[in-house]
């Protein structure tokens, strides 16, 4: 049996929001008044906003022997589909109630009900979260963590963080609790490390500096709310962690200087959680967490976990150092990240030939460039009988947006050589022949 | 053209230059939605870079924690009145 909550105190503060702190004892007694009100189905779809809602709603789903669902968005179409594939399912959420055909419930701060306060001990086998990824097409893929495996690994990031973990008043996220990394970052490290997390989710850069405050702080963030953070020299924080997107080490340097803060960047996935780190600006090898190991396998390298007795095969390629470290090689070219979601470019290309009216068409990322953590895919198709935004609203139809191209380039035929392939080299020339982005008017 | 749709039309060129849209700025209906699966399909990342940008072109922070701001981000036409009523340039 593991605790849901490590290393609190009964007056220790486990969320704070606004200058209120919730204690140990007034969060127990708040999941032990949701649960009585939990409909009675086997899995809850948890849409909190709040981290005092979703770590609740959390401890009260494991309390009653429920599963967690983590859907990659919060939109109807997703929930339906969700929906129709787990029976027995009901909606928690703290801000907008969608509207279901499934229970769904309305999580509130301030409940409170008889509590036994040595509760909130679950088993290591449970299955305490499947989270979702939204896949490239198509439906959303499941992961399911058990409560073991989630304490586990919020253990042994914290162990890596140990020396900046004293003294630090609140945990500040600017992701979204549904996704593995804040999931781990955001709610399992604080809980298993006697942390408050602050509640909001701040998202503009004014947003963050108001929620950091002057507490020491760790900030949990992508590179994309760095860049944002650092142009408009917002806030500071004891310690800045980093992941959905390669960090630039330019902007890792940048944010150290504007946050008066080491950042450290996480490397992991949907799949493996958290598996290593480094400070980017500090240096380009990654760190293992301890009891990790990789060993090359058939196809790539294995990650091999011997407490949880898993092997898991990574999606990138790496170079082996020594001492648990190593180097991310030449990306695989076939996957592509925007906005912390991962595709395959094959895939996203046979959405896009699938359009009535192109006749050829290809997706191409973006080459990498020191700010690279915004930036879009570009489409190349040949497609004269139909317009650019016809074109987009049926890949909007099949595709998750944050892959539509940005831009989408006609062309009169694309470079295929003899054998009708298209070499990725040719594909970045045709891309630094693009027209620049302010060619709109051009692009009729 | 009145000065509120002086400032749409260079709120809508804004927008454009900022997230690095496909569109002409002076086709954006400025009744249309900017984020969601409907109107212009903006998403979060879109909403930083404008943030910044508004933050650039008109002295001001967005912020997303008052409930005015949730309503500002709507449309061109309510970003417009929002950036007037809060700009400091």
């Amino acid at each position: 049996m593991l605790p849901f909550l490590n290393g609190f105190s009964a007056d220790d503060p486990v969320v704070r929001h606004a200058g209120e702190a919730v204690s140990r004892t007034a969060f127990v007694a708040g999941v032990a008044a949701f649960r009585q009100r939990l409909p009675a189905v086997r899995y809850v779809v948890n849409l909190c906003e709040s981290r005092h809602g979703f770590a609740s709603v959390l401890a009260a789903t494991l309390a009653n022997d429920q599963i967690t669902l983590l859907p990659p968005d919060a939109r109807e179409a997703t929930l339906s589909a969700l929906c129709r594939r787990y029976e027995s399912v009901a909606v928690v959420a703290d801000a907008v109630l969608p509207s279901m055909d499934v229970p769904v419930c309305r999580w509130t701060p301030g409940e409170t009900a008889p509590a036994d306060e040595s509760g909130l001990h679950f088993s290591e086998d449970h299955v305490a979260a499947i989270v979702h990824t939204s896949g490239s097409t198509g439906e959303p893929q499941p992961h399911a963590r058990t409560w073991g495996a989630l304490v586990r690994h919020a253990r042994s990031v914290g162990a890596r963080l140990n020396e900046h973990l004293t003294h630090i008043d609140k945990v500040v996220a600017t992701v979204p609790s549904q996704h593995m990394y804040g999931l781990e970052n955001a709610i399992m490290l604080p809980l298993q490390h006697g942390l408050a997390m602050h509640a909001a989710r701040p998202f503009f850069p004014a947003d963050v500096a108001a929620a950091l405050c002057d507490d020491v702080a760790l900030l949990v963030t992508t590179p994309i709310h760095l860049k944002s953070l650092v142009a408009a020299e917002a806030g500071s924080a004891r310690l800045v962690l980093s992941s959905t997107a390669p960090l630039a080490d330019d902007l890792a340097r940048r944010a150290e200087s504007a946050l008066h803060s080491p950042v450290i960047e996480i490397y992991g996935s949907t799949e493996t959680g958290v598996i290593a780190t480094r400070r980017t600006a500090a240096g380009d090898a990654w760190q293992l967490l301890d009891g990790l190991r990789l060993r090359p396998g058939r196809e790539g390298m294995l990650l091999e976990d011997a407490d949880a007795g898993t092997v898991i095969e990574l999606h990138d390629t790496l170079e082996l150092l020594d001492g648990g470290r190593f180097r991310l090689g030449p990306r695989n070219r076939d996957l592509v990240k925007v906005a912390g979601k991962r595709a395959s470019l094959a895939a996203l290309n046979a959405a896009l030939l699938a359009v009535p009216g192109i006749e050829d068409g290809a997706f191409v990322a973006p080459p990498a460039s020191p700010d690279q953590s915004g930036a879009r895919l570009t489409a190349f198709v040949v497609a004269p009988d139909i317009a650019e935004a016809d074109i987009l609203a049926a890949l909007r139809q099949s595709i998750d947006p944050v892959f539509l191209p940005r831009p989408l380039i006609k062309v009169e035929s694309l470079p295929r050589n003899a054998v009708g392939k298209l070499p990725w080299d040719a594909l970045q020339r045709l891309c630094e022949r693009a027209p620049p982005l302010d060619r709109q008017a051009g692009c009729e | 053209m009145t000065e509120s749709q002086t400032l749409e039309s260079e709120v809508a060129v804004m927008l454009v230059e900022a997230v690095n849209l496909d569109v002409d700025p002076a086709d954006i209906n400025p009744d249309e939605p900017l984020f969601g699966d409907q109107g212009l399909g903006l998403d979060s990342i879109d909403a930083l870079e404008l943030s910044l940008a508004i933050a650039v072109n008109y002295g001001f922070e967005a912020r997303a924690d008052d409930a005015e701001q949730h309503k500002a981000f709507a449309n061109l036409r309510s970003l417009a009145q929002y950036i007037q009523a809060h700009r400091t340039k």
